[in-house]
């Protein structure tokens, strides 16, 4: 969950309603009341934010339990 | 209701910076590239625990931070002693630290034969770094503040050469301090904004002992509103009341960062709500009848850090970093054995800087409370320090009034507007590099502070009685 | 937490408390610390130790009277550690004793000792120490006097040992008898060391060794007489020097001194679980041990710990520590301003077995600790979410139609009894819930009502006080509406949360009621199993037996491991294995390696853990009804648990009540690999929450496409956690390739 642009997403991915490619885009992430913004792959046509595997079960984990012990 | 203390409380009823005892070991090839740090330390809390943890895990933190060492091991304890109560002070923890390491480097480069600036110039942070923790620099400008204040230095050395007043000797010497801005882990402040017939309010708890807590409020605000065109006057404050959002403590340099983050955000909330689709801004009457709410809180979380583990030191435990290269000149009296600092010149990078003279104050103040670290403050005995003179605090002529300050601006990726904080960078490592200069001066190696004239004294009788002339660090 | 209350429970636990050697060492020589140096080789580190304890490391070496040694505990399993022959290689092997160093006084004091015995260079050494001016007076020529005539200490050792005092600042005044009250007219402070020749009129307070003179103090081998101890007059010495440093200082001198002097010991030691050992003899007796040989003899030192808990419980062993440390950092977790909980997790692994309270010789359970600290976790709101999320939806769950349910017997408009099976059974052996729920019927007259539902047991472990108290009034409202018949339970967590909190409800486990109405119609088979006790049952030794009875007849020998009351989780309780699964696993990993053979309980939720670990196990109800290989049943896992208890409670609805339940048809049918499935397993994804977030996707459109492979990757969000889940669609199933989830919410930002 840096701030710093995350891998993109593998350019085979694309969104099945729009059929456009996925690109990094600003999105805001919140948990507990606290947010703050993330680049993630994105569709430019419906919004729809793409995480993955890695990203989910590691490093926003590791956000996620921080935020509930502080 | 306010607390008022007389000086006699004041001194003896709040806690002190804690002693510590921080032994570095630095191992380096013959071209001087570090290979490995070994640490052993303890740090005196007194008769209370609270914290005393945080700061023993500060000399993980930052012995030996700025430079690039891929192996590391040490080994800290909390010690509880009927010594003064231990609490938090001016660059937490980075002293006790910067003090072992910043005089190991300076010993390693002697025995090296290589200047102490050049010794540290190779070592710094450059891409591919770590801190001590592990962690990815924020930003790397040790070696770019080294480059910089490198022409002062090589003037300063010949300048101290070439003085010669007989029972007087000069020195300069060097150090790097590095601090990090915000509590460890996830730190979060929040602020509101709301928008008023005549402008905007902004609430916010910075709480300023002096800092300039409203200045940078202001600050933020009216540059997170340029597109609103607004003044400084049509800004209000509403600051530290029970109206205001949690923003936090004022401590850890965080501030800056934190709370300004948090109005940055706070103003772009507002500032998208007011947004019309054509781009320009709804009015508050045009708010106020489009039911549109006027006041937004804004948070900011420093999501990407998490506070270093006990067991292995290891963590990204803030957001953004402080460095600053300190370059002081020192004259010896060879009879008495006192000191004078007659110079002072720092590299700094604390980022963007918000308020250049706010900045300025802040480092002078820390450089001014560095002499008095290095060589004349001590807090020890509950009955004898109790007034400011017993303490050891410096007179305005112990301060030189030679200052210079270098700036470099690097923005932070994690900072508003690119700002780190300040306050405490100043005072991470101005008294190793002052005991180095003693050193450079008249070759006495002192261990620990304050260096008072009876010390440096002793120290110079017994290395004209041909001892080694280094006073430990206990004794 | 309430802090008096923490105190309490600190105290109970004994781990801190010395040795029995140390205890009975007048000044708590660290035997045990010198014997763990030893141990190692390391004689040189424990030379150094000895010398911090004691200032007269030679001449205690020689001719030390050792208590310790016969307070040691090894010898109730062999001889007692030979502690003084020990000393003896550590004071002739050859080290200096580091020198006494003069200490900074805050306001130094003056103070005379009289008599250079044992006793008085003792308080010498410890009050130049702490900085202050000594001046002794002896009345003969040399120091320690009367020692040098000691036919079994030479010379040299002696010297040895004075050499710390050398430099320190010590005046040493020979050949001068002084008179006590004389000196302290000038001293602020004076200690009479006399020896067994001085004045003998004195009271001296065995505590503080004080006199009737205010600044007088008084110790030595005078106070003993024919019962001289060379090791308590040392410590004479050692306590009236601290008594004068309290005295110089305004300080109590009587505060805080309970461990002063020799004393028996509190730490317990389970001294049967080590072997005799005799002690080693060395080669030469008049040489005393070899380097060698101490360290042989030192490593027979057992260690003395208690650590009874730690040693039977995973999940205490796996921090590091034990129950003392734990509750302070437990209290610390609560009570820190500012900066990270980090025991969250520590508190939530507990099972709450209460294991570590039966082993405690105090009786300290750290399962009550944990959930008062989950408890304050919960009021101010600090208790992570995650960790109990999706038990309480799993509670959710079976408190929603689509399991709950309470009626009379078909046929009957009262119960005599009421049957609540539970919802971990029912969702583990829903058709022997079914079968068993007949049998009751069959046998007991007047009728069996029957209740689906939770106890509230997760709520409980979970400290949701105010869950658990609406589940408890979801039960007694229906309770009372089929007119208060007394409760059979199946399950051991259920008889617990009703015995604990609802003690006016008559309960009774179903297994003593079915040794008295009698078991189904079925063959015994020979089976040898061993008895795995729920730890909800622990003290319930009705049920344990009636347990044992029921197998027996059904043709099982049953093996014993430490017997019920010694039983352990099985990694479910306090709801730890969701909260942390590694320390879960440990346990039940624990328990099952300790034999062979099958496993037998009657907890349908440790008969699935073990399963799931790889251990084959039967619940007792699969004696009832034989069938195959009940203990090769593999652990039906999280989703199929839910899916069962739907199942149950439709199929009892159409089969006894005769009602017209259609099971739900799946619009998504899915399939996937055991891999796939094992994994969601453990990523606590249920196959509903990948219905519904392909549901979504195939309803919605919103799916992204993996042109390579073909393969959609959607995501849903029906509540509080995002499920993403890897997808294709093969010959009209949706075969699931992947899926994880998320708490974070995402938006675009504006």
């Amino acid at each position: 969950m840096s701030e710093r642009p995350s891998t993109p997403a593998p350019p085979e991915l694309t969104c099945d309603r729009c059929q456009l490619p996925l690109v990094l885009g600003k999105v805001k992430a919140s948990y507990l009341g606290n947010s703050f913004e993330v680049e993630l792959s994105c569709c430019p046509g419906c919004g729809f934010i793409y995480v993955p595997e890695e990203l989910a079960l590691g490093k926003m984990a590791q956000v996620e339990q921080a935020l509930e012990d502080k | 209701m306010s607390l008022v203390y007389t000086q006699y409380q004041n001194i003896t009823y709040t806690g002190k910076r804690s002693p510590g005892n921080v032994k570095t070991k630095l191992a380096a090839d013959k071209d001087g590239k570090l290979l490995a740090m070994e640490t052993n330390w303890w740090i005196d809390h007194g008769p209370y625990s609270e914290f005393g943890d945080l700061l023993t895990t500060r000399q993980a933190q930052f012995t030996g931070a700025g430079y690039d060492i891929k192996n590391i091991r040490g080994l800290g304890k909390t010690v509880c002693t009927n010594h003064a109560w231990g609490s938090a002070f001016r660059a937490y923890g980075s002293p006790q630290a910067f003090l072992s390491s910043e005089t190991a480097m300076d010993m390693l480069a002697e025995k090296l034969g290589m200047d102490p600036l050049e010794l540290r110039l190779k070592n710094a942070y450059r891409p591919g770094a770590t801190t001590p923790t592990g962690q990815v620099p924020d930003v790397f400008v040790v070696d770019k503040l080294l480059e910089m204040i490198k022409p002062k230095w090589e003037e300063a050395k010949k300048r101290c050469k070439a003085f010669n007043v007989p029972g007087k000797k000069r020195g300069v010497g060097i150090s790097i301090g590095i601090y990090g801005c915000g509590l460890d882990g996830p730190d979060a402040a929040e602020a509101a904004v709301e928008l008023t017939p005549t402008g905007v309010t902004v609430y916010d708890a910075w709480q300023d002992h002096g800092q300039g807590a409203d200045l940078g409020t202001l600050t933020f605000a009216q540059h997170t509103l340029r597109p609103l065109k607004i003044k400084p006057e049509q800004i209000k404050l509403v600051m530290n009341t029970t109206d205001c959002p949690n923003s936090g403590p004022a401590g850890g340099s965080r501030s800056n960062v934190f709370v300004g983050q948090a109005i940055r955000v706070a103003c772009e909330m507002l500032l998208n709500a007011m947004k019309k689709p054509d781009g320009s801004f709804r009015s508050y009457a045009e708010m106020v009848a489009a039911n549109i709410p006027l006041r937004y809180n804004g948070k900011w979380v420093a999501q990407d850090c998490t506070a270093i583990s006990s067991e292995t030191g290891q963590g990204n435990p803030f957001p953004i970093y402080m460095y600053e290269v300190f370059v002081p000149e020192v004259e010896v009296d060879l009879e008495t054995g006192k000191v004078t600092v007659v110079k002072f010149t720092t590299a700094v990078d604390v980022g963007t800087i918000i308020n250049r003279s706010t900045v300025d104050g802040q480092i002078y103040g820390g450089l001014a409370q560095g002499v008095g670290l290095a060589l004349s403050e001590d807090f020890d005995d509950l009955k004898k320090h109790t007034n400011l003179l017993d303490c050891g605090l410096p007179y305005p002529r112990d301060i030189p009034d030679d200052m210079e300050i270098m700036y470099l601006e690097t923005p932070r990726p994690l900072g508003p507007f690119g700002a780190a904080g300040v306050g405490e960078a100043p005072l991470t490592a101005p008294h190793p590099a002052i005991l180095n200069a003693i050193y450079n001066a008249c070759g006495v190696r002192i261990l620990k502070v304050p260096a008072l004239p009876e010390i440096v004294k002793k120290a110079l009788d017994e290395k004209a009685a041909g001892k080694a002339g280094i006073v430990p660090a206990r004794s | 937490m309430d802090g008096q209350q923490v105190k309490l429970w600190e105290s109970r636990c004994i781990e801190e408390f010395p040795p029995a050697c140390s205890a009975a060492c007048p000044v708590h020589l660290d035997v045990r610390g010198l014997a763990e140096l030893l141990r190692k080789g390391d004689l040189r580190a424990a030379h150094a130790h000895a010398c911090r304890f004691i200032p007269f490391p030679g001449i205690v070496g020689h001719l030390c009277d050792h208590p310790c040694q016969s307070a040691c505990r090894r010898s109730e399993s062999g001889d007692a550690i030979r502690i003084h022959e020990l000393e003896r290689t550590i004071a002739t092997a050859g080290f200096n004793a580091p020198p006494f160093r003069r200490g900074r006084a805050m306001e130094k004091k003056r103070v005379a000792v009289l008599g250079a015995g044992l006793s008085g260079m003792t308080a010498a050494a410890d009050l130049i120490v702490k900085g202050h001016e000594v001046v002794v007076f002896e009345a003969n020529a040399q120091l320690l006097g009367r020692l040098r005539q000691n036919p079994n200490l030479p010379a040299s050792i002696l010297e040895a040992d004075l050499a710390r005092f050398e430099n320190t600042g010590i005046e040493f005044r020979y050949e001068q008898t002084a008179n006590a009250a004389t000196l302290a007219d000038e001293f602020d402070a004076v200690y009479v060391g006399t020896g067994p020749a001085g004045q003998s009129d004195i009271d001296i307070d065995p505590l503080t060794y004080t006199t009737r003179h205010p600044k007088i103090f008084a110790g030595g081998s005078r106070r003993y007489g024919s019962h001289y101890s060379l090791i308590t007059s040392l410590s004479d010495g050692r306590y009236a020097a601290l008594s004068i440093e309290r005295m110089l200082q305004g300080a109590s001198l009587i505060a805080n001194r309970d461990s002063q002097g020799s004393q028996a010991s509190r730490l317990y030691v389970n001294v049967a679980v080590h072997a005799p050992l005799p002690a080693v003899a060395p080669a030469d007796p008049a040489q005393g041990y070899s380097p060698a040989e101490a360290q042989a003899e030192a490593a027979r030192c057992f260690p003395c710990h208690c650590l009874e808990c730690v040693q039977v419980c995973p999940y205490l062993e796996h921090y590091g520590g034990y129950p003392k440390r734990y509750i302070r950092e437990i209290y610390n977790n609560e009570t820190i301003v500012m900066g990270a909980r980090k025991s969250n997790r520590m508190i939530n692994s507990c099972t709450l077995c209460g294991l570590c309270a039966e082993v405690c010789p105090e009786q300290l359970g750290m399962g009550e600790v944990c959930l008062s600290a989950r408890q304050g976790m919960v009021a101010k709101n600090h208790m992570p979410v995650s960790h109990h999320d999706f038990a309480l939806r799993d509670l959710a769950f079976s408190r929603s139609k689509a399991f709950a349910l309470a009626r009379h017997q078909p046929g009957h408009n009262e119960s005599a009894l009421l049957f609540f099976p539970g919802c971990q059974l029912s969702a583990s052996s829903p058709d022997h819930v079914a079968r068993f729920y007949q049998h009751l019927c069959a046998k007991v007259d007047g009728g069996v009502g029957l209740m689906l539902g939770c106890c509230g047991a997760p709520a409980h472990w979970a400290a949701r006080d105010d869950l658990f108290g609406e589940t408890r009034a979801d039960f007694r409202a229906e309770w009372e509406r089929l007119g208060k018949p007394p409760v059979i339970t199946a399950c051991s967590s259920c008889y617990r949360m009703f015995t604990d909190h609802q003690p006016d409800v008559p309960t009774e486990s179903v297994w003593t009621l079915l040794e008295r109405i009698g078991l189904p119609d079925a063959g015994g088979v020979p089976s040898r199993l061993t008895i795995h006790d729920p730890c909800t049952t622990r003290h319930e030794s009705a049920i344990h037996a009636s347990v044992r009875r029921i197998a027996h007849q059904r043709g099982a020998t049953i093996v014993e491991l430490e017997g019920a009351e010694r039983t352990t989780c099985c990694g479910f309780g306090g709801l730890a294995q969701l909260a942390n699964r590694e320390v879960a696993d440990k346990i039940v990993d624990r328990r099952i390696g300790q034999n062979e053979s099958d496993h037998l309980t009657y907890c349908a939720m440790c008969r699935d853990n073990f399963a799931r670990r790889g251990k084959r196990a039967v619940h007792i109800l699969d004696l009832l009804y034989p069938d195959g290989d009940a203990a090769a049943r593999a652990d039906p896992g999280f989703s199929a648990r839910q899916e069962n208890r739907g199942r149950l409670k439709r199929g009892l609805l159409r089969d006894l009540w005769g009602e017209d339940v259609t099971e739900p048809a799946d619009d998504i049918e899915l399939a996937m690999s055991a891999e796939v499935q094992a994994d969601l397993e453990k990523k606590l994804i249920l196959l509903d929450d990948i219905r519904q977030t392909v549901r979504h996707a195939e309803t919605s459109g919103e799916k992204l496409i993996d042109q390579k492979t073909g393969h959609f990757v959607a995501q849903h969000r029906p509540v509080a956690m995002t499920y993403w889940v890897e997808y294709s669609l093969e010959g009209g199933r949706h075969v699931v390739h992947r899926a994880y989830s998320h708490r974070m919410q995402l938006e675009i930002a504006p």
